[in-house]
């Protein structure tokens, strides 16, 4: 039942719309009509015709084909001015006007045929209805013909608008300029002149000087306030439909105009992303104006589907600051390599840096500066490579840096600076944190062997495929091809030659030099031992897992104080590096035989072979200070045997054994606790030669799993039961 | 031995004491660096000197302790206070540029209200090869940061850190002058 009176209800609506469209047609014909009376303003024919006109207008608007007959009518100037005028403001468009009826428009102002109010009403309805047009591509193409309106004084003011609306990038003209510089001598400085220039200096800072007092940024005023409201009307009349499509979403940040964005440009650092094709005014319909557009605004952009279908087509915002605040913008600066965006971001991080850390004397408020630089760091871990204005400004800031502002945001910044020849890297980098490195406390000194960590890192997974892959390229060999993928340097830098493997030499060395005082410093803290065991880790695996063509040992100021140290940690882990360098020099080894690799590193065989037969000796074949030993000087032999015995220390070759050495001698007690029966006095001793296995593996199980790979990689058990 | 050269070893080192010399004209905040340096808690006896210029007065040179490290004040407001520095220095023996001097710097990151040019700070620190600092005297706990640095080196010149001399400190930085492309233009 009730289905059938709303199928009803529809079917008398639909007839009632159907009846009112014959009917509008009919009165539509009549203003057509060769021979209907033009002169007689009280005609009561013409006066039912304008009425009904106008009602259905402002109720529904009118179809793209009724807009622009009734267009025609009204600009050539058949019926009087008054009339004509009403009709001009009834051209409201049921969804949307036609772009033709846009350059209809402008044509009938040029052929002169209208009166000289009607021209400006014409032009005026273009402006007011600008947000309602179809596409604007075509009436793009007229931007200089609309830009000779301007030398017409009454219609001046809504060309300037209109101009303001439609201006692209590429508008911008000297000769533009220059006019409007000259028009605005003319008739004095007149808002909507400034406006427009205003806005060419946006788009070409270079070409226009001017300063815009605050008190003249409103540039175009709206008179026509009643026209206005049937035009807000239309457009919403418009939207939901459009809304599906995603429009609704646009409203909601159109609402927060231009003005809003000036004032929290205020409070934030990173500018939001807007457009300068869509700046200046409150933001015009996006989804209308912007789907067919050449170029895309970056405010459409949501999502990387969005990004990858329109990326050559995308136009980036107008402070190029704001992609910082976007993933998805972010993305699309990489993949352009161009020098003008680069440069772009550049500049302004530099003097934002600058301005927001360095010149911040009272360093009351960081949370600005902090928020700054979180999103260079976001941006620079997106890049995978620094940012050269940061550089430039990581190199500044260090050198008055008390090293502790803003601590752990330097740091990840200086981790992932740029590979450069030593000498240079020396001075930029390494030389102001050595200084701070000394006097700050040890917690300090651990976070910056973290950061050397992560220099090297970045130096070997990143920066030198991408050298390898440029010069890879210069030489023109087949290397290029394969090492493209690490070849996406958004920064052209133009580096001279130089070896950075040598380089990468020279940092761990530097590393090493800085963490063997600072162990003696700091007497061997453990925080800090961890940090540079962790180094370590990587240094020894550099050979294996990133074909360095050299191999560094770690110097025996670190080597020996972590196989005297009183924590079993240390000790394992220790032990674990220098088994992963059998794996290095082994493959060291390999690659000599076809002579790529460094032959230096062959020096480091003897020290190193050291290293293992004094581990070896220690911890295991209980020879701690015996002299009866194959290579050079045993470690512990230069203490003279008389120092020793006057120790009186029971066993002292055995005191340093993997039984009794201080850090593990309390796992050797837990060891035989549970081995062992009770009431039993124990000692390390107890642990016969053949529960050593068990003994170790004991130590694996308490995750010290370093000391017995030691032994099974560089001790040969003959004897032993296996 | 000259009187009028300062030397780290002319008197005998006492135990569980470090002493520093604050030098800077007048106007350069010795006195509250001083304070600050003393507010931190330190487990040994800390003593500290201010004077305005080298060489030091020699009718008061019995009572003087030994001195371990000297601290440099600078203002970068003051530019006498960069020639005095300069003029004090001949008076200082070489064996103090091993890891026992430091030069701190007020106003540093001001570059609009300089007299003197950071550069001309930065090429003396290097041409004697000791670090510089900057201090900021408005910011108290700018003051007590630079002050627990300074600290830090006293200890090591002081000998406090088995094993760690000034000079092996210092042994670990190669120095190296590189100019890079924009300063041979300017």
């Amino acid at each position: 039942m009730s289905q059938s009176t709303s199928g009803k209800k529809k079917r008398t609506q639909q007839e009632a719309e159907s009846h009112q469209d014959a009917n509008l047609d009919e009165q539509i014909d009549y203003f057509t009509s060769e021979n209907s009376n033009k002169k007689n303003r009280n005609h009561v024919e013409l006066s039912l015709a304008l009425s009904k006109v106008e009602s259905v207008a402002k109720e529904q608007g009118l179809t793209s084909e009724q807009l622009i007959t009734l267009l025609d009518v009204s600009a050539s100037g058949k019926f009087p001015v008054s009339t004509s005028s009403k009709l001009i403001k009834c051209l409201l468009p049921s969804r949307y006007i036609p772009e033709e009826a846009a350059i209809k428009c402008t044509s009938w102002i040029c052929s002169g045929t209208p009166a000289r109010e009607l021209q400006v009403f014409l032009l005026k309805w273009m402006v007011l209805t600008f947000e309602l047009l179809g596409r604007s591509e075509k009436l793009h193409a007229l931007y200089g013909v609309i830009f000779n309106f301007i030398e017409n004084d009454s219609l001046c003011p809504h060309a300037c608008h209109l101009l303001y609306k439609l201006t692209r990038k590429d508008d911008v003209l000297p000769f533009r300029v220059n006019r409007l510089l000259k028009l605005q001598k003319k008739v004095g400085s007149q808002s909507y002149i400034i406006g427009l220039l205003s806005l060419y200096k946006v788009y070409q800072p270079h070409l226009v000087v001017l300063s815009v007092p605050a008190s003249k940024r409103i540039f175009f005023r709206v008179i026509e306030r009643n026209w206005m409201v049937e035009i807000r009307k239309a457009r919403e009349r418009s939207l939901p439909e459009e809304g599906r499509t995603g429009a609704t979403l646009h409203t909601v940040n159109q609402n927060t105009g231009v003005t809003q964005i000036s004032k929290k440009r205020k409070r934030d650092v990173i500018p939001s992303a807007v457009t300068a094709a869509v700046t200046g005014e409150r933001l015009t319909d996006l989804s209308l104006v912007g789907s067919q557009l050449s170029s895309i605004p970056s405010e459409q952009i949501k999502s990387f589907e969005e990004l990858l279908n329109s990326v050559d087509r995308l136009e980036l915002p107008g402070q190029i600051a704001s992609v910082l605040k976007s993933v998805v913008l972010q993305h699309a600066v990489a993949c352009y390599q161009e020098d003008q965006i680069s440069q772009r971001l550049g500049f302004w991080l530099y003097e934002t840096l600058h301005e927001e850390i360095l010149d911040q004397p009272f360093s009351s408020n960081k949370a600005r500066g902090e928020r700054c630089l979180k999103l260079v760091i976001n941006f620079t871990e997106f890049l995978q490579e620094g940012i050269p204005a940061c550089e430039n400004f990581l190199v500044r800031y260090l050198h008055t840096w008390n090293g502790s502002d803003y601590r752990p945001y330097i740091l990840r910044l200086i981790s992932r600076f740029r590979l450069y020849d030593f000498p240079k890297l020396n001075d930029l980098i390494l030389e102001p944190l050595r200084k701070l490195f000394f006097c700050s406390s040890v917690f300090c000194k651990c976070q910056m062997i973290h950061t050397f960590t992560m220099m090297l890192k970045n130096f070997v997974t990143v920066e030198i495929p991408r050298y390898q892959a440029e010069r890879g390229k210069g030489e023109g060999s087949q290397t290029s091809s394969e090492g493209d993928k690490f070849n996406i340097s958004m920064f052209t830098i133009s580096q001279e030659e130089f070896d950075f493997y040598g380089t990468v030499e020279k940092f761990i060395q530097f590393v090493d030099k800085l963490i063997t005082v600072a162990v003696m410093a700091e007497s061997d803290h453990a925080l800090l031992f961890h940090y540079l065991l962790t180094f370590y880790e990587l240094v020894s695996e550099l050979r294996c897992k990133y074909n360095t063509p050299f191999v560094c040992i770690p110097s025996a100021g670190i080597v020996y104080r972590a196989l005297l140290s009183s924590n079993c940690v240390q000790i394992s882990r220790m032990c674990n590096i220098v088994c992963s360098y059998r794996r290095e020099f082994s493959s060291w080894k390999e690659a000599s035989k076809t002579a790529d690799v460094w032959q230096g590193t062959r020096d480091l065989i003897a020290p190193f072979n050291q290293y293992i037969l004094d581990f070896s000796n220690i911890l295991w074949r209980n020879k701690a200070f015996k002299k009866d030993q194959v290579v050079h000087e045993p470690f512990l032999s230069v203490i003279p045997s008389e120092v020793i015995d006057r120790t009186k220390v029971d066993g002292p070759n055995d005191g340093l054994s993997v039984l009794r050495h201080i850090a593990l001698v309390g796992y050797a007690y837990q060891f035989l606790k549970e081995t062992q029966p009770k009431n039993k006095k124990l000692h390390p001793n107890l642990i016969q030669p053949k529960n050593r296995d068990l003994y170790l593996e004991f130590l694996q199980r308490h995750r010290l799993e370093g000391v017995l790979a030691f032994i099974n990689t560089y001790i040969k058990r003959t004897s032993t039961k296996r | 031995m000259n009187a009028k050269v300062l030397h780290p070893f002319s008197k005998v080192p006492q135990p569980q004491k470090a002493t520093i010399l604050v030098i800077g004209v007048e106007g350069t905040q010795k006195k509250q660096f001083a304070e600050s340096l003393l507010r931190i808690n330190v487990p040994y006896l800390l003593q500290i000197r201010t004077a305005s210029y080298l060489p030091l007065p020699e009718d008061k040179e019995n009572t003087r302790p030994n001195i371990d490290f000297v601290a440099f004040l600078l203002d970068m407001n003051n530019s006498r206070s960069l020639t005095s520095v300069h003029d004090s220095l001949k008076h200082l023996d070489a064996s103090y540029f091993l890891g026992r001097v430091c030069f701190i710097v007020s106003q540093a990151n001001h570059d609009t209200i300089h007299c003197t040019d950071l550069t001309d700070v930065t090429r003396l620190c290097d041409s004697v090869d000791s670090p510089m600092l900057s201090i900021n005297f408005e910011v108290e706990e700018d003051c007590t940061i630079v002050a627990r640095q300074v600290l830090q080196m006293l200890e090591i010149a002081a000998g406090m850190k088995p094993g760690v001399l000034p000079l092996l400190v210092q042994a670990t930085g190669q120095s190296y002058q590189y100019v890079s492309g924009e300063d041979v233009d300017t």
